[in-house]
């Protein structure tokens, strides 16, 4: 009996070992471009809805929001805030435009041009954060830069860039994870080369087959001790949503 | 009794008929409000006034598949300073009538202010319903038309609250039936039976233009006493979205068949722009046939940092002559509380100068 179980756990082993050795074997070979393309299947969906909760920290001090958000395509996002101070407070993203809604003056404001560079609700998300969904691999030229083992998970580190008009990060500085092409931390630079912002990914969750970040922490290196961490549950994955949701309309329901 | 009163009556009777609020959709958001306030005459010899005031507002927000309402109402308990503002507030034209308590009840025989006022106001209440691109609304709500914060006369149908230093619309009673053709199109009829601009309908159409051009352009009709024929509304606005600046305008036109085609009219001109931390804006309202031909609104908003922020009103009209202007510094997100410190400078036409201090605490929960 006991030589039945050893062999099994040999047996196991083994082919552990071996789909790991494939696995890293494979991922050795990925060039950056495949790498890229796998990293935006894990993060880019064609509709999504969840319940997020914003800590939004400054030195010592913690300003919490929460929300419910409803995205669709690369095009249209749409939250409503829910913790009490800013409850009813609603965002409307559509292409390039952004609207927001103040429930106490039945207030619809469009966001323009150098407000979009602002902090949302006083995060370290800029509206452009909020805006930019758009698969990664499109937008730019990205190359290996190395290996590093980061918080135990061995990681490529990809360097990407992009000469593309309008890309609000020219340069990025990546490491994903080589087992499961999630991104566990970034940075983002300005064409000048300053660091503007460094994210990184402390949570991921298994959804129909994919590993969705869901615990997102922003940085915004031009503020002194601020982070923002974006909590993510209840997420669902390619739910059916209601047109309307993602027009003006939805400011008045 | 009060249309509003009845009108809140009507409504609490009518929307369990429908359903609404019979569901989880259903929320109270509730704030405290606590304000302490000294007032001053610069001029010799001065006096000091105190007050204080505190306050309950309520939100209750319930929605069934697709009716939502929403009712919200202030309580407010003043003393002093902040009592006597209000009591001679409500006797200036255009005041504020639809309270739905006050004790004492106001007597503008009365120049006497009392010691302690206690009001209970509606500040919404309203049932709206949608119907694929459809959407309706009836009750004490916003049309929310035009482009200007502190002016805009193409809002034909609400009134602007300085008093706070911050402009903020009323709401008043109507009913609307807007068209959503696009995402970021509309048109819009809004009928407002009670105002006391006179009962009015008008139509407005709304949209989007080359993703930086927003543009509205209204029609409508309004009653007005001494005209038999009534009066002719209409307005159009514009908003262009550059990239470090937002100039906006409205130009509003009225005109009156009873009266040989008479015609009045207004144009607000008005730009934000905003410089790292640093908003400003600026507004101009001409309007040639009022009792204030030009008024000018200024403000200047700096984010200290993501708790505290300081804002800078300035409100200019040269005739009759009044200028108000001031600072107000936050400071939110500390728990659920909001702390407000306020200094305001006001000169009245009989060239009084008047000093304000406030000091004011809100919890949201």
């Amino acid at each position: 009996m006991k030589i039945a179980q050893r062999a099994l756990i040999v047996f196991l082993a083994t082919i552990f070992s071996l789909g790991l050795g494939i696995a890293t074997i494979s991922a050795q070979t990925l060039s950056a471009e495949e790498i890229l393309t796998r990293v935006d299947a894990n993060q880019v969906y064609s509709a999504i809805y969840y319940e997020g909760r914003m800590e939004i920290v400054s030195g010592a001090r913690v300003k919490v929001k929460t929300m419910k958000a409803w995205a669709e395509g690369e095009d249209k996002a749409f939250i409503e805030f829910t913790n009490p101070e800013d409850r009813g407070t609603k965002m409307l993203r559509l292409k390039d435009e952004l609207w927001m809604y103040f429930p106490s003056e039945r207030d619809t404001v469009k966001i323009s041009g150098a407000m979009l560079r602002q902090g949302i609700m006083g995060s370290d998300f800029s509206y452009q954060d909020a805006m930019s969904s758009e698969e990664l691999s499109e937008l730019y030229t990205a190359s290996i830069s190395g290996s590093e083992i980061l918080e135990g998970r061995d990681c490529h580190i990809l360097e990407l860039r992009s000469g593309a008009s309008g890309v609000h990060y020219p340069r990025r500085k990546l490491w994903v994870d080589k087992e499961h092409f999630t991104i566990l931390r970034g940075e983002l630079y300005a064409k000048s080369g300053t660091l503007l912002k460094v994210l990184r990914v402390l949570g991921t969750l298994s959804l129909q087959g994919r590993r969705f970040p869901s615990v997102v922490e922003y940085a915004d290196q031009l503020k002194k001790n601020s982070k923002t961490l974006l909590t993510m549950d209840s997420i669902v994955i390619n739910p059916s949503i209601d047109p309307g949701r993602f027009s003006l309309q939805a400011f008045s329901r | 009794m009060k249309r509003p009163v009845a009108f809140a009556l009507a409504f609490f009777l009518l929307a369990p008929l429908s359903g609404v609020g019979a569901e989880d959709g259903l929320s109270l958001s509730t704030q405290v409000r606590t304000k302490a306030s000294l007032y001053s005459t610069i001029a010799s010899p001065s006096s000091f006034s105190i007050g204080s005031a505190a306050g309950l507002d309520f939100l209750l927000e319930g929605s069934r598949d697709r009716t939502s309402f929403r009712a919200g109402a202030r309580l407010s308990l003043l003393q002093g300073n902040e009592a006597a503002d209000l009591w001679l507030a409500l006797g200036m034209p255009g005041a504020r009538d639809d309270y739905l308590l006050m004790a004492p009840v106001f007597d503008s025989a009365v120049v006497t202010p009392p010691s302690a006022l206690l009001t209970l106001a509606l500040e919404e209440l309203a049932l709206r319903s949608y119907a694929g691109p459809f959407s309706f609304e009836a009750g004490l709500s916003h049309a929310n038309w035009g482009m200007g914060r502190a002016f805009s006369p193409a809002d034909y149908f609400t009134d602007i609250d300085y008093s706070s230093g911050q402009p903020s619309r009323r709401p008043t009673l109507l009913g609307k039936a807007t068209w959503y053709p696009g995402p970021v199109s509309s048109l819009e009829l809004v009928l407002t039976p009670y105002s006391k601009f006179g009962q009015a309908l008008a139509l407005r159409g709304y949209t989007t233009i080359f993703d930086a051009v927003t543009m509205a352009i209204s029609a409508g009709l309004r009653e007005a006493a001494g005209s038999s024929a009534g009066l002719l509304l209409g307005g159009v606005e514009l908003s262009i979205d550059l990239s470090y600046l937002a100039p906006y305008g409205e130009a509003v036109f009225i005109l009156d068949p009873g009266k040989s085609w008479n015609l009045q009219y207004s144009i607000m001109g008005g730009a934000e722009t905003r410089i790292a931390d640093l908003t400003l804006m600026g507004e101009y309202l001409f309007a040639p046939r009022k009792t204030a031909v030009h008024s000018i609104y200024a403000a200047a908003a700096w984010k200290i940092d993501e708790w505290f922020s300081l804002t800078l009103p300035l409100l200019y009209i040269p005739n009759p002559e009044h200028l108000s202007f001031g600072a107000s510094l936050s400071a939110s997100g500390f728990g659920a509380m909001e702390y407000r410190a306020g200094l305001s400078c006001e000169k009245s036409a009989g060239g009084d100068w008047l000093l304000g201090l406030s000091l004011q605490a809100s919890l949201f929960f």
